[in-house]
C-alpha cells in the first residue's frame, strides 16, 4: 500500500502501526498525526494515509504547516489567502488581535504599522506578553506572529500615520484594517483612503468599548470600498474602559470581513 | 421632499443642505462621516452638499477606542 510520511510517498507491503513505522524509519518523534488528526502510537496505518511524525518542541517544516492549513480550510481558499495581503493600521486591542487571526488563517503578506511601544496598560486587551513591555508594538507583534506562522511575510513600519504619509504606507495592499484607538486618526484615515484607495477594501471599527452585548455590533458601509464595524456609540473614556472580550470580538469581525472579501474576490 | 436618514424616512424642504438636515435632526456633526446615495461626504462639505428628493443618507459616528 501507498502512504505519505512527512510529505514523502512510501510504498509498504504489510500493514503496520505507527510504532513499527518510527522504528523502521528510525525517526525521533512523539507526536503522530494521521490525515490531520492526532493518533496514538498503536494506530494501524491504512492505505493512502498521510502520516506526520513530529518531535515535540521542534518547528514543523513549511510544507507540513501548509498541509495543515489546506486540510482545515480547503485548497482553493488556502491558495487565495496565501497570495493575499493586508495592512494593519494601529496595533492595539483591535490591530494586534486582527493581525493574529489573519496570520492563523494563512494570509501570505501582512504589514504592521504603529509608532508606539507596548505599555503595562495594554496587556488587558492587546495580544502582547509582559516580556514585550517597552518593545515597539511592530516588533513584539511580529515576534508573536512568527511563533504562530514562522514562514509568513511580515513587514513592519514604526511610523505615526498622518495625511502626508498614509497613502504611501498603505499602497499596494488588498485589505486595509483601520484599528486605531484615537478618533482623529480613525477619521483621517477613512476620509483619506475611501476616496483615494479605491482598489483596496477598508475595514474600520467604531464603538467597541465596555462590555455591552455584542449584539449591538453592526456593519455600515461607507462608499463602495469601506465597511465600519461596531456599535457607533460606545466610546473609550474615564468610566468606560476597553475590555479584551469585546475589543477582540470586534477585531475578529474585522478579520472575518477581510477573509470574506478576499475569498469572494471582491 | 422625502429623505431617508439612517434607515428612517423624513420630510424636509427642497434644496436643503446636509448640514441643515443634521442640525434639524439634533445630531452633533462632530466626528461624523456621511454617505449620500453611496458617495462619501466629509465634514467640510456638509454645508455645500445640497440634498435631492429621495436621497438615502447614512450618518456614521466615529468614536475612540481600539
Amino acid at each position: 500500500m501507498k502512504i505519505t510520511v512527512n510529505g514523502r510517498e512510501l510504498l509498504i507491503e504489510n500493514s503496520l502501526s505507527i510504532k513499527n513505522l518510527i522504528n523502521q524509519l528510525n525517526i525521533n518523534a512523539d507526536i503522530f498525526i494521521v490525515n490531520s488528526f492526532p493518533v496514538s502510537i498503536s494506530y494501524i496505518i491504512n492505505n493512502n494515509d498521510v502520516v506526520t511524525l513530529i518531535k515535540k518542541g521542534s518547528i514543523p517544516d513549511k510544507e507540513y504547516l501548509e498541509y495543515q492549513l489546506i486540510s482545515r480550510q480547503g485548497l482553493k481558499e488556502y491558495n487565495i489567502l496565501k497570495n493575499s495581503s493586508a495592512v494593519i493600521c494601529g496595533l492595539g486591542g483591535l490591530g494586534s488581535n486582527a493581525a493574529i487571526s489573519l496570520a492563523r488563517a494563512g494570509l501570505g503578506r501582512i504589514k504592521l504599522i504603529d509608532f508606539d511601544i507596548v505599555e503595562p496598560s495594554n496587556i488587558n486587551r492587546q495580544a502582547y506578553f509582559i516580556e514585550h513591555i517597552g518593545m515597539y508594538k511592530t516588533d513584539a507583534l511580529k515576534e508573536i506572529i512568527c511563533k504562530i506562522s514562522p514562514y509568513i511575510n511580515i513587514e513592519t513600519s514604526n511610523i505615526y500615520l498622518d495625511e502626508e504619509n498614509i497613502l504611501d504606507e498603505l499602497a499596494g495592499f488588498q485589505v486595509i484594517l483601520e484599528c486605531f484607538d484615537n478618533v482623529t486618526s480613525k477619521m483621517m484615515m477613512i476620509e483619506k483612503c475611501v476616496n483615494n484607495m479605491r482598489d483596496s477594501y477598508i475595514i474600520g471599527a467604531s464603538g467597541v468599548a465596555g462590555y455591552y452585548n455584542t449584539d449591538k455590533f453592526t456593519k455600515k458601509s461607507l462608499g463602495s470600498n469601506c465597511i465600519m464595524i461596531g456599535d457607533f456609540e460606545s466610546e473609550a473614556g474615564f468610566h468606560q474602559g476597553l475590555y479584551a472580550p469585546r475589543t477582540a470580538a470586534a477585531a475578529n469581525i474585522q478579520a472575518n470581513e477581510a477573509i470574506r472579501y478576499l475569498l469572494k474576490g471582491k | 421632499m422625502q429623505i431617508k436618514v439612517n434607515g428612517k424616512l423624513y420630510d424636509f424642504n427642497d434644496n436643503i443642505t446636509l448640514e441643515n438636515i443634521i442640525n434639524q435632526l439634533n445630531i452633533s456633526s462632530q466626528n461624523i462621516i456621511a454617505e449620500v446615495n453611496g458617495n462619501v461626504i466629509t465634514k467640510e462639505k456638509f454645508n455645500k452638499t445640497v440634498i435631492e428628493n429621495n436621497s438615502v443618507i447614512e450618518l456614521i459616528k466615529f468614536v475612540g477606542g481600539g
